[in-house]
Formats: structure tokens, sequence, C-alpha cells
């Protein structure tokens, strides 16, 4: 009995003993290889650069419509618990800018099969560039994108400038016949206007330095006459050249009619209103719902008991031109040629201000589908054109009115320019920020993340405009271009 | 890795051939109620051999005919029985009459067991009796104060079926911080899975060898729940009836200001507007002409004085109820908020029944949890089913099994964050006049063209005929009422885990035990929001895209299990008592999800289902795998009963690292040494030393091997959900992924000392731990102008060091009266970051974890150097002496960089008080508390912002109406330094000014509260019926009746706005539900 009973322990214990040794044994290389199991089946490997570019086609136009800065140029004004419009400090990162959209870009440029699907991104991504540093100054730029191991430093506005100018024309040689095949969803592939678009950015980049290098021999006026020579390739001339992106609807709407459907409180501004109506300027019926302009940086209590007396307050564009599927532009015709009327003007080209003048402003009414603006339009004083050298104002008003909604570039020209006059916020939220700021201040990552480099920038700030403290990251500090 | 695994072999070798001997007798030892006594040691009288019996008091031994068994327990007599010629020998052990305790047994990994006695680390054991002084439905909640080390970090309960958080001795890894994982009989649950009447005691694991069985996921610390088991009853069969009730009211409200109406009239003067009707109005309006009303649409209190005078209230533009068209008195509402909440009730009810014979024992609970929680609308339903059981096929084989099922339906878990449609109004965005029973009365009140009424309309000059929503509609907000009936988020969650397993007797001394263990879970949860909201919303979708119509819905399954082998071995060899476990361990993880929501509304108005999406649905599809395996060994010598040593050993291997480095070893050794054994003083009870170090290992987030598939080998590329026009967008990851990436593991040491004197009436435990975590592995943010926004790889060092204490004492031990006190205290020395990137070069020694409130705001933040979440923002500015710096107008000048402080409390711990009257009443209370720490107010932000709160109404030091204009005496006085000239400067400013500018100057100071409070959380007093007096003793066999309060009283705390025991985020709250207090009654009944 006893025997019998160790027997059959024994034998349990031998077999399973031998069996767990086995799969001890067998398992030592098995215990460790998990074959597949961490291949994620939601990704893939490789990727279609089409995609990406169009991607970041579809972030670009954000840049376009900035309504912070579009505040700061008094395009709008906000109806309701103002806070932009009265220069709550403008510490907005940039980062986001770098690890997306450029960084989608730069993959382009690497792996595009395609050499157009390349050279458009490389135009795009001094786009990307031009936009930061007009709003930040100094930013990364020749060190940026290198991966995690280079914390890139703060290249100087005017390196930066001069790097964008150079890439840029670079990139327009690079085209070779047959467009691109799908992913540009603006100029659906066509080469020659990916050309002219370059070009007129040029233009105006260059054209942005001004007051850097006034001078018709100078770098600025030589880039911008390089950038309009035919032998460029040209610049934008009719408004079917204009950069521009078209909304499908549906999942992707138009910012504005997508911002009009739940906040309701971006209002055209008084100051525009003013303009437009003194002006007997049409396009007052496009950029607002009414002509009953929201009063400029109001306090909360004040604006909320205007706003209630003032129900037809008039909001960001009429309703005709706010629909889902309205497109929206990065860049158009009637800027460049304003840009080539100053640049006549100012004696840097050869080019006929008035007929430049002249053709811009009406591309500024024609690409709104507005009838060209009349004689009597042009013959008022406020419109009508001088002594060569003496229509900045005239010029600049007219770019100003042109470049609306785009507060990025309608802020940097009123910087530039500093036409139309603009009165300050009635009631900033500081005293110590009561003037509209000259810049962005950088975000709190640069001061943790990259300290040497925001050091360095932040040491090469100043200004000369009220509010200005050299070396101190104040939103009334000057970018370079603006010193 | 081979060395280890022959040493393995080499044990089981061991085990198995080190038997000979005559026969075997086996059997159980439990005390007169059958209750096992665990680790009872069993000896052949007069020899040296002997064994340990098991946690369940099983034992087996090897013996001759004729010998003596010799049986000891903790705290009971010693027994002797003689051997005849059975195979099994049940003892029954007498206490003994000294009062010494009772062995405390402490579980560990894979259900393998200790006794506290020969524990090496601080290992403390809740009995249930502890846990459920007010019977709870949430271990963690139930746990706080308890034990010495943890921190129970609360949520309101009006956020239905969220159990909070636990964190044990600070924090041991970067991010958001650490999870401990809850262990129920072995398999891995969350919290809310576990089923708090079968609790029969609660290990929790957070020193150094004590967790280092687990793996990674026992990296953060383990809370160890050990069911009840059936036991033998005098009838066979127990059966026991545990019914009760708790009734939970809204505790905690800010203080609101209650002078001034909603509204925003401007900054001075407060008038209220006058009505004028104008043709083209509705005529019924004509009855309203001339009379006064305060601004409806702007969601602040800004408003006219509340003085009782003659108003149009909301309501009466509206027609069809007994309101319409009617003025009203405008008079303040100071319990509007209060009003509005339910009164919670909680119903908790489960029939067990247990059975226990000599080969089986097996118990089933039912248990029935039915609440209805604060918020109108709200319940969550549970029926939860268990059962475990213990099988002996034969004398050497045992089935194991242990199943627990539970359904949960959860109807209403609502946002509680930013703006949420209750707390987020009332302290955020309110208007403070609103009577809410009225606004309940009316909250199915609509135009006749179907509009939804709201407090919170437009003005009468928005009206429009040919638009009614213009004015009718809701601006911000819904009528709240209307709200909870319009939106509905249903959960429902299905979860079946447990373990079937196998033990073999191979010898007296070795057992093998395979087990399949399994923890799966089916879920669904829906979310409805009614097209009525669109049809009747104006402003509302600025911060709800779902009020335009939505459905959602989701499914997921997980599967979590385990492929156990294990080889047991105990044997006592003259002084020596050996024990030793090898295993394996073979695991896998899996989630299978899909979910779907309708995008820009619902083509048929209230039809719930995707493809009723006006633009095109977003769908979702999860596919996550992991898969891992561990051998281990453990053991634990005894030299007689006063020095013991452990050890463990593990290795794991994970999928989610690089094959060809995949693998992590863990050891921990530890020692004890009962002094008291050898130094005999008379009133000393126990004197123990103790130490120990451990490693546990580091998996990819925060340490846990269930999480971060597929973060290797990245980055990848993904599709966008939709079409561009006919084109796919694609986007580029921007993180990247250290190819060299490894586990790794963190080391911890404990030294420790256990004292008792007057046999026991009086003891404490003081425990001092260091912890390092080193070169783990973790994502770090990188500089985003590298192009890259996050780098994976091994870095970082986080250390904390710190003492954990235990008190216990009997002050009074008399025949009628008894008193127990517990009391815990735990010391967080320090808990520091070291470093996050491990590159000091390239400044990237800082990590974001927690950002309630966008830009500026105060954010949690990892910095090199600093301790574990310090919170920084923008503030004050300040000069050397810390005034803060005005500028010409008397604002405060703003610094972008302020340090606010830490967010991990100092101390922490509890008091548990328990009297004993009579032998039949019994009173418990129990206070915790936590000194130290900082949190961020949101709601406080803005209700200050909004004129909600008290602070922005009353008198200022002039004695005058702080909100009058200051050229009349009114405005807020604020002190400081004139920015440029450096002089003591002061200004009265306009009040709402004031506020105003505070969010707009992003001057966060003012919302920054001490974590510090003082709690009475738990009071009870039972009574146990004399149910032998009452005659019924026939039937019942016990009988326990108990009145309980639950948060009865919030102590201490310096700001008493918002309960600092219920902030649900890491830095603070952002609209988080008020905190309740309940009453309730239990009766618990035994046949």
């Amino acid at each position: 009995m006893f025997k019998h009973k160790n027997m059959k322990l024994n034998k349990f214990t031998s077999y399973s003993f031998i069996a767990l040794t086995a799969f001890a044994v067998s398992s030592c290389n098995k215990i460790k290889d998990f074959g597949n199991t961490n291949v994620n089946p939601q990704e893939v490997t490789s990727l279609s650069t089409s995609a990406v570019l169009a991607n970041a086609e579809v972030g670009i136009v954000g840049m376009a419509n900035n309504t912070r800065a579009a505040m700061y140029c008094q395009y709008f004004s906000e109806a309701e618990y103002p806070s932009n419009s009265r220069y709550s400090i403008p510490q907005v990162s940039f980062g986001g800018n770098y690890s997306g959209t450029l960084r989608n870009l730069q993959t382009v440029i690497n792996q595009a099969a395609n050499k157009n699907e390349a050279a458009v991104a490389r135009i795009l991504t001094q786009y990307v560039y031009w936009y930061m540093t007009d709003l930040w100054g100094d930013i990364p730029y020749s060190q940026a994108l290198k991966g995690s191991a280079v914390i890139p430093a703060y290249d100087k506005q005017e390196d930066i400038y001069k790097g964008m100018i150079a890439e840029l024309k670079a990139a327009t040689a690079t085209f070779v016949a047959g467009g691109i095949p799908s992913g540009d969803l603006y100029y659906g592939g066509d080469n020659a206007k990916w050309i002219k678009f370059a070009n007129s950015m040029r233009a105006i980049m260059a054209l942005r330095l001004s007051k850097r290098y006034p001078g018709a021999t100078e770098y600025a006026a030589t880039q911008f006459k390089d950038a309009i020579a035919p032998a460029s390739g040209g610049v934008m001339e009719s408004n079917s050249d204009n950069c521009a992106l078209a909304y499908p609807g549906s999942t992707y709407r138009n910012p504005y009619y997508e911002t009009h459907l739940t906040a309701r409180d971006l209002g055209e501004s008084l100051p525009l209103v003013t303009l437009l109506n003194s002006l007997g300027d049409a396009r007052q019926s496009v950029y607002g719902s009414s002509s009953v302009g929201v009063p400029y940086g109001w306090s909360e209590g004040n604006i909320n008991t205007w706003r209630e007396a003032n129900p037809g307050w008039s909001r960001a564009f009429s309703d005709a031109y706010r629909t889902e599927t309205y497109p929206m532009t990065i860049m158009n015709a009637s800027q460049v040629y304003l840009a080539r009327a100053e640049a006549a003007d100012r004696g840097w080209t050869s080019e006929n201000t008035s007929s430049m003048y002249v053709a811009g402003v009406t591309a500024g009414f024609t690409r709104w589908g507005l009838a060209a603006p009349s004689a009597a339009y042009f013959a008022q004083t406020a419109n009508v054109l001088g002594a060569a050298g003496t229509n900045l104002k005239q010029i600049a008003t007219q770019r100003y009115i042109a470049t609306f909604p785009d507060g990025a570039q309608g802020w940097a020209e009123w910087r530039r320019t500093g036409f139309p006059v603009l009165a300050p916020a009635a009631s900033p939220l500081s005293a110590s920020h009561a003037t509209i700021p000259r810049r962005y201040t950088y975000f709190t990552d640069e001061y943790t993340l990259n300290p040497a480099g925001v050091a360095a920038a932040v040491a090469r700030l100043k200004g000369s405009f009220p509010g200005a403290q050299p070396g101190k990251d104040v939103q009334e500090n000057s970018v370079w271009w603006d010193e | 890795m081979r060395r280890f695994l022959s040493l393995f072999t080499m044990l089981m070798l061991c085990g198995v051939f080190a038997f000979a001997q005559n026969r075997v007798v086996t059997g159980r030892i439990t005390d007169k109620d059958g209750i096992p006594v665990a680790f009872a040691s069993v000896k052949v009288k007069g020899t040296k051999t002997g064994v340990a019996a098991d946690a369940n008091g099983q034992y087996s031994i090897r013996v001759k005919q004729g010998d003596f068994l010799e049986i000891t327990g903790s705290g009971y007599k010693l027994t002797t029985v003689s051997v005849e010629n059975q195979n099994s020998i049940q003892v029954v052990l007498e206490r003994s009459t000294n009062a010494e305790l009772t062995e405390v047994v402490i579980t560990s990994a894979y259900g393998i067991k200790t006794s506290a006695r020969r524990s090496s680390s601080n290992t403390q054991v809740v009995s249930a009796e502890k846990l459920n002084v007010v019977r709870s439905t949430n271990i963690n909640d139930a746990l706080s104060g308890k034990v010495s080390g943890i921190q129970f970090r609360g949520q309101s309960s009006g956020k239905l079926g969220d159990n909070g958080n636990l964190r044990l001795r600070g924090e041991g890894s970067l991010g958001g911080g650490s999870t401990v994982i809850y262990v129920v009989d072995g398999t891995r649950v969350s919290s809310s899975d576990v089923n708090m009447d079968d609790v029969d005691n609660v290990t929790v694991l957070q020193g150094p060898n004590a967790a280092a069985l687990f793996g990674p996921d026992g990296a953060n610390g383990a809370i160890v729940i050990t069911t009840k088991r059936g036991t033998k009853t005098q009838k066979g069969i127990g059966v026991e009836i545990n019914t009760g009730a708790q009734f939970d009211k809204v505790y905690i409200l800010p203080n609101y200001q209650n002078s001034y109406a909603g509204g925003d009239m401007g900054y001075e003067g407060f008038d209220m507007y006058k009505y004028t009707w104008q043709a083209g109005q509705p005529v019924e309006w004509k009855a309203l002409d001339g009379k006064y009303y305060s601004d409806y649409a702007e969601d602040v209190s800004w408003g006219p004085r509340m003085v009782g005078q003659e108003y149009i209230p909301w309501y009466a533009w509206y027609g069809g109820h007994e309101r319409s068209y009617k003025t009203a008195s405008l008079t303040p509402q100071p319990n509007n908020a209060r009003d509005f909440y339910n009164t919670g009730q909680r119903l908790n009810n489960s029939v067990t029944l247990t059975k226990a014979t000599d080969n089986y024992n097996i118990r089933f609970t039912y248990n029935n949890i039915d609440v209805k929680g604060i918020l109108p609308n709200t319940s969550l339903q549970r029926n939860s089913f268990s059962t475990n059981s213990n099988i002996d096929l034969s004398s050497k084989l045992t089935l194991g099994i242990n199943l627990n099922y539970y359904n949960q339906v959860n109807n209403g878990s609502f946002d509680d964050g930013y703006s949420n449609n209750t707390s987020g109004s009332f302290n955020q965005w309110f208007h403070r006049d609103l009577d809410m029973s009225i606004i309940k009365e009316l909250k199915d009140l609509k135009t006749p063209t179907g509009i939804r009424a709201s407090w919170n309309h437009s003005n009468p000059s928005a009206y429009k005929a040919s638009s009614l929503k213009d004015f009718y509609g809701a601006y911000y907000w819904y009528n709240f009422d209307t709200w909870q009936d319009l939106v509905t988020n249903v959960a429902d969650n299905n979860k079946l885990y447990g373990d079937f397993s196998l033990t073999y007797k191979l010898s007296n001394d070795l057992r093998l035990k395979g087990t399949y263990r399994m923890s799966n879970s089916f879920a669904h949860a829906e979310t409805k929001y009614s097209s009525d909201l669109l049809e009747s919303g104006v402003k509302t979708f600025s911060n709800c895209g779902e009020c335009y119509g939505y459905y959602g819905s989701s499914t997921a399954n997980v599967k979590d299990q385990d492929i156990e082998l294990q080889l047991n071995f105990n044997k006592i060899v003259k002084d020596f008592t050996l024990g030793a476990v090898a295993g394996v361990d073979i695991h896998s993880y899996t989630v299978l999800g899909n979910s779907g929501n309708t995008n820009g509304g619902l083509n048929i108005p209230n039809l719930y289902t995707l493809t009723n999406s006006k633009t095109a649905a977003s769908f979702g599809d999860t596919r996550y795998r992991t898969k891992d395996n561990a051998v281990y060994l453990t053991g634990q010598i005894g030299f007689r009963r006063f020095l013991n040593v452990d050890f463990t050993l593990r290795n794991d291997w994970l999928s989610v690292f690089p094959a060809n480095n995949n693998d992590i070893l863990s050891k921990s050794v530890g020692g004890s040494f009962v002094f008291s054994d050898l130094v005999k003083a008379p009133f000393l009870s126990l004197g123990k030393l103790r130490a120990s170090w451990g490693e546990t290992p580091q998996s990819l987030g925060n340490g846990k091997r269930t999480q971060g598939a597929y973060t290797y080998p990245g980055p990848l590329y993904f599709g966008a959900t939709n079409l561009w026009a006919g084109q796919f967008l694609e986007g580029v990851n921007s993180g990247s992924v250290d190819p060299n990436l490894h586990g790794a593991v963190a080391r911890q040491a404990e030294v420790g000392i256990d004292l008792g004197f007057f046999k026991n009436r009086l003891g404490f435990s003081v425990s001092y731990y260091k912890y390092v975590s080193k070169d783990f592995p973790q994502s770090v943010p990188v500089y985003l102008g590298t192009g890259t926004s996050s780098y994976t790889t091994n870095s970082g060092e986080i250390n904390k060091k710190g003492i954990d204490v235990q008190f216990n004492a009997r002050p009074l031990a008399m025949k009628n009266l008894s008193w127990e006190i517990n009391a815990t205290w735990a010391y967080l020395l320090s808990n520091k970051v070291v470093d996050i990137d491990g590159d000091p070069t390239t400044n990237k020694g800082r990590q974001v974890v927690e950002n309630i409130w966008g830009n500026g705001a105060p954010y949690l933040v990892h910095l090199d150097g600093q301790e574990w979440g310090t919170m920084f923002g923008n503030g004050k500015a300040r000069d050397a002496a810390g005034n803060p710096k005005l500028d010409a107008n008397g604002f405060f000048v703003t610094d972008p960089n302020v340090n606010f402080g830490n967010v991990l409390p100092k101390y922490s711990g509890g008091v548990q008080n328990e009297f004993r009257v009579f032998n039949s009443f019994t009173i418990r209370a129990n206070i915790d508390y936590q000194f130290g720490g900082k949190f961020f107010s949101l709601s406080d932000m803005w209700g200050s912002y909004t004129g909600v709160l008290a602070r922005t109404a009353g008198v200022n030091d002039k004695g005058n109406p702080m909100r009058d204009p200051v050229a009349q005496g009114g405005g807020t006085h604020v002190f400081g330094v004139d920015q440029t000239t450096g002089k003591p400067v002061d200004y009265y400013v306009n009040t709402r000014l004031y506020y105003e500018s505070l969010y707009g100057n992003k001057v966060y100071d003012d919302f920054i509260y001490d974590l510090t409070f003082v709690k009475l959380r738990e009071v009870s007093i039972g009574y146990d019926l004399p149910v032998a007096k009452l005659g019924i003793g026939k039937w019942i066999t016990r009988a326990n009746f108990s009145i309980l309060a639950k948060q009865p009283l919030l102590i201490y705390a310096k700001n008493k706005d918002f309960d600092p025991s219920e902030i649900s985020n890491l830095s603070g709250e952002a609209g988080g539900f008020p905190g309740t207090r309940g009453l309730g009654v239990n009766l618990k009944v035994g046949f």
C-alpha cells in the first residue's frame, strides 16, 4: 500500500519535474522572444510625402489667420471678455511649429522622390520661419531641426532674413518640368505659380527691411529687384496667382465660419470700419456684417454695456464671406502690387508707382468678387498719389486694407510703416503695457529648455517705442527690422 | 541568466529528493471558531522534525505511530496530540491568556505568505474590521490614515465611480506620478474592482523587498487584498446578511457673496437697465414696460445690489408658466448652489454563504450597491458575485477556484473640470441671485418653437422675431436641471477576474502549484447630447462641441492573463525553518476596442447613431498588446524564532523593449532579529530590529509592464481620419526613441525597529527608508526647436527618503470598557528629482506634468534638483524683501517664473480610536491628516474674476462697500512698492478691476492654497445585539447594528472654500464637485 503510493508519488513527481525542467530549459530562448508582439498594427514605417505636404499646407493657413496679431493691427476687436486687444502678455510658444509643420516639411524635403515636391516644401519652410521671426524676432533657424542632440542657438533676425531670401531663390531654381503628383492643396502642383509665390514672398521680405536698408542700391532694394525680375520667374500678377486654401467643408471648415459657429465674439474693429467708410470702400461689405464697428480695447464691463446697446455690431466678415467652404488666402496679388508701388515710390525700381498702385488696389477689390473701384475712389484726397517719394501713407494704408484678415502680415506692415495711424487700446490691462505691442515675448519653455539661446536673444533686444527696455523680453521692444 | 536558471533547477531538485520517513499525516490548525491559525509550528515531540503550517493553517508532516505532535501558534497555547493510525489530524488551538497579538499574516505576490514577526520590512496589514469602520465601497478611501506612508488623494463622491488615488511613500517616478497596483488573491485588478465585503485583510507593500516579487507592476508599491474564506460553522452552512444605507449631503462649498446680483453692469454704480417695450417685441412684454432688469447674458455677478427691489427675473420673459410677465423682488439666495444638489443615497446589501469541511471550503457573496448621486439624474448600480473555494480532491491534490464577476452601470459620470455645468458654473460663472427652486421648477419650460428656457439668455435688445433663439436661447449656460436631463453618460462595465489552481503535494515539504489567472473586462460606454441643446443654445458651443447634438460610443475588451507555475518548499530542520518558492509567470495583456462619435451635430434630431452624424463621424480602434515572462525565486531562512533572513531573485523579459536587451534582473535581501527573545525585560513584550534592501524592476510608462507597447522603435507614421478633398493627410511623429532603450531597477533600503511593551498594550514601530531610481526608461521632453518633442531613453534620477511610524496603545482594558488607539505618521524627508535627462549640459532638466489652465497659469513641473512636483507660473514680481511691485495704477507687476511650492505633503497619517463599552458597544472615530503641499484653485480664480465669491464683496478697510467707486471711498486696498522707485506705496483699486487684472496680468498668487488638513473621516457606533438574551439565538448567531458618519467634519484647513482632501488634479482643482458628508446605518446578521 505504502509502496504503491510512494511509487505513484515518485512517478508523478518525476514526470512533473522532468516536464518543468524541460519547459524551463526549452523556454530559455522562448522566454525572451516575443515575435511581432511589439509591432504596432496602427502605424506604418514608410510615408507618403504628398500626404505630409498636404498636412503641412493645412497647418500653415492658420498662420495667415492669426487673430491676436489681427487685434494688434486693429482688424478685429473683442466684443466680449476682451484680453488680447487689451495687451495681455503675448507669451506664446513657437515650439510646436518646429516639431510639427517644420518637421513635416523637412521630412518631405529629405524623402520626396519628386524634386518639385521638395522645392515646394523648401518654400513653405521659409514662410513658416518668416511668420515666426516677424512675431518674436530672433529665433532658432540655422541650427534648428537637427535632432534632439543639438539645442539650437537663436539666429539674429538679420541672418534669418538673409537666409530666407537666399533659400527662396535657391529653391525656385530646383523646379523641374512636370509639377507634383498630389498633395499640393494650394496650387495643384503648378510650378509656375509656386515660383511666383516664392518670388512674391522674397520681394515682400526684402521690402520689410526698408528701415534697415533704405537705399536704392542697398541689400533690400537689390533683393527686391531680383525677386520681381522676369528672369526669376515673375511675381503674382492676378488673383489667380494668389496662394490660397479652399476648404472642403464638413470636417474641414473655414476658420471664421468655425469661430462664428461657437464664439461669435470676434468683431470688426471700429477703427477699420471708420477707415473703410471714410473712403467709401466697398470692401466694408465683405469685412464685416454691418457698419457698427466694435470699439477697440475697451474694458470688459464697458464693452458689454456697449454691446447691449448695439446688438447689430459688426462680426468679422459678412455672412456671404464666412461660409463653410470660403477659401483663406496666404498671400494675394494686391499685396505684391502695392509692395511694388512702394518700392517704385522709394526709387528702388523704375516701375510706375501709380500703375502698380491702381493694379494693387483693384486686385484687392476683385479678389472678393467686387467691382473694380471707380476713378472717384482713387481721386479722394486720402487715396490720391502725390510726388514721387511722398506716397508711403496712401500705399501703406491700401496695403493694410488689402492684407485683411492676415494679422501677422498686417501687424508687421503697420509696425514698419506706421500707417494707418492707430491709437492704442482705451483700457489696457496694465499700465506697464499700454501701447500696441511690437513683438511677442518668449514662452516659458524657452527659458527652461534653451536658456543659453534665449538669454543671448533677449540681450540683443531693444527698441525705440514707448515701453521699450533694452535687454528685456518685453512686448514693447522691437524686432530687428523694426528697431 | 543561465546561472540563475540552473540555481532554480537545483533548488527544485533538492526539494524533490529530500523526503524519506514513514507516513504522512495532514490536517488543518484552527481556533475554536474555525479560523485557521496561520504559520503554526508543528513538531514531532522529542525530535528535531517539524514543519510550519501554511497561511491557511494547513500542514502535513511525516510521522511514526506513537509520536506526539507539539503544535503552537503565536498567541495560542501549546497543544500536544498523539499520533494514532489516523491520516488526518485536525487541531484546535486555544488562545493563550496573555494578550499577545495573534500572528499577523503578510501576503505578497503570487499569494506567498509570511508572518509579520519574521518580516524584514515595514509591511502593514489592515484587517477587514479596521478597514470597514464605516462600511466602504472604496478601498482607497478606506485605507486613508490607517497605513503609515499612504496618502489618499480623494475625489468628491459627486464623481460617481471614481475612487481617487493612493500615493505610497511619496513619488518614485517622474511624469504624472505613480500608480500603485491592487491585487486580489494574486490577481491584478484596479481599485474599483475590489468587493469590499469580501476583504479579509489588506497588506500594503511599500518596502524594498516586499514589492520586489511583483515585477515591474509593483514598481510603486502594491495593495494586496486577501479575501475571506469559508470557515466551519456549527450549523454547517454560514449565512450572513449585511445591509446598509448611507445618505450624503453636500458639505464644503466656497463662500459666496450674497450682496450683488448676476450680470455685468460695468465697474461702478451697478444700476439696472430700464426696459422699454418696442414695436415688434411680444405684446405680453408690454406688462414689463418701464420695469428694470439686470444683465442676463454675461455669466458674472457684477450686477446690482440685492435689496429686495422690484426687477424682471430671467423667467418673466418666457410665456407659459405662472410667473410669466411678472416682476419679482431681487433678494439674496445664499443657498442656491447647495439647493441644486440632491441628497445622495447609497444602499449596500450583501448575502454571504459559507461552508467548510475537512476537505473543502467555499464562500459565495452576492453584493448589490445602489447609488443615487448628488447630481440630478445620476446613479450607479453594481451587482457583484464572488466565490472562492479550495477543494482537496485527494490528500495530495487541491483545487482552488476564485471567481469574481461584476456588472456596474454608471449612469452619469459628469465632467468635473473647468466650466462644467454644475460646480463649474456655481463657483466660476454664475448669477448669485438665482433661486434654484425656480430653476428646477422650470426645467421643462420651452418656447412654443421648442427653445429650452435658460437663466442665462440674452437681453431683450437681442429679440428678433426672425431668430427667436437669439433671445430665448441659452447664451453660455443651459438651465442646470435641463442639462442633467438632456445629457446622458452611461458606462456599462463587466468584469470577470480570478484564478483556477491545482496544487499537488509532492512531499511533506514540497508542493507544486499551477495557476491560470485572468482578468477580463468588457466595457461599453455611451454619451448622448440631445439635439434640443442645439435648438436652445446661442454661444454654448464654444465650450461644448457636443451641444450641436452628439452621440459617442465605445467598447473595450481588456484581457490580462497569467499562466503561473510554482514550486513551494517548507521545512523545519533542527532550529532552522526553511521556506522557498520558485516559479514561472507567463503574462500577456491585450486591449481591443472600438469607438466612434458624431461630429457637427445629428441629421435627424435625437437619433443616436453614428451614421446620423452631420459631418463625417470619427472612428477609432485600439489594438494594444504586451507580453512578458518572468522566473523568480524567493526564500526565507529562520533560526529558532528570532532570526530571519529572506531574499528574492526575479528576472523579467518584456516585449516592449528591443529583443536583444529585454530583460531585467532584480534582487532583494532582508533580515530581522527579535532581540526580545534573548534579552527578557519584564516590560518588553516585543523588540525587533529589521533591515532590508531590494530592487524593483522599472519598465516603460511609470514602470508598469502593461504599458509602453510600440514606444520602441518609433517614430512611425500615421494617417488622418478624414480626407481633405480626396487627399489624405499624414503626420510625422515628433518623438524619437533611443535604440538602446532597456529596463532598469529602482533600489530601496529600509531599517526599522518594532517595540511592544506591557504585554503589547503599548507599541510602536519606526522605519526609515531610502529610495533611489536611476536611468529608468522614460520619455523626456526635448526643446522643440530641435524638431523633436521627446526622447525616450534611459535617464533620470529620483531619490526619496522618509520615516514611517505606527503607534498603538490600549490605555484602557477593563472588563466593561476598553480603549484602543492606533496612529500613523509618515514624514517624507525629501523626494527629490535629482536629474531628469541625465545630461546637465543640454538644459533639458524640466518636465511639465500638468497644466490645469493654459499658458502661464500655475503648472506642475519637475525640475532638476528640486522636490518632486513644483508649481510654477506667473505671479507677483517682488522686491528683495518680498513686497509686491506695483505699477502706476496700483496693479501688480508680473513675474513670469514664480515658484509657488511643492505639491507633496510633508506629513500625512491618521489616528484611529476604538472604544468598547459593555462588550456590546463599539465606538470608532478615525481622523486623518496631512501637512504641507500646495494646490491651485481654478474655481477660486474664476469665482473672483466673476464676482461670485465672498472676497469680491463686503466692506474695505475704510468701512465702505468695496464695490463702491474708488472716488466714493470704495475699492480694494493694495499695498506694495513702486516698481521704479522701490518705495512703499498703496492704492485703492476698483474691486472688479483688481480681480480682473489678477487674471489679465497673470498674477496667480492669490489662488494658491495649502493642502494641509485634518479631517474626521469616519465615526461609527456599533452595537452587538444580545441574540441569546433576545431568544433568537436559535436562528441568529450574531447581529450587529451600527450608526455611522462619513467625513462628518473638516476639522482644520487653512482655506475652507475648497476641501484640500478632495483635490482631483495633482496640482489643484479645475471645477471639482463639492465634498459630501454622509450619515448611515448598517445591520449585519449571521445565521
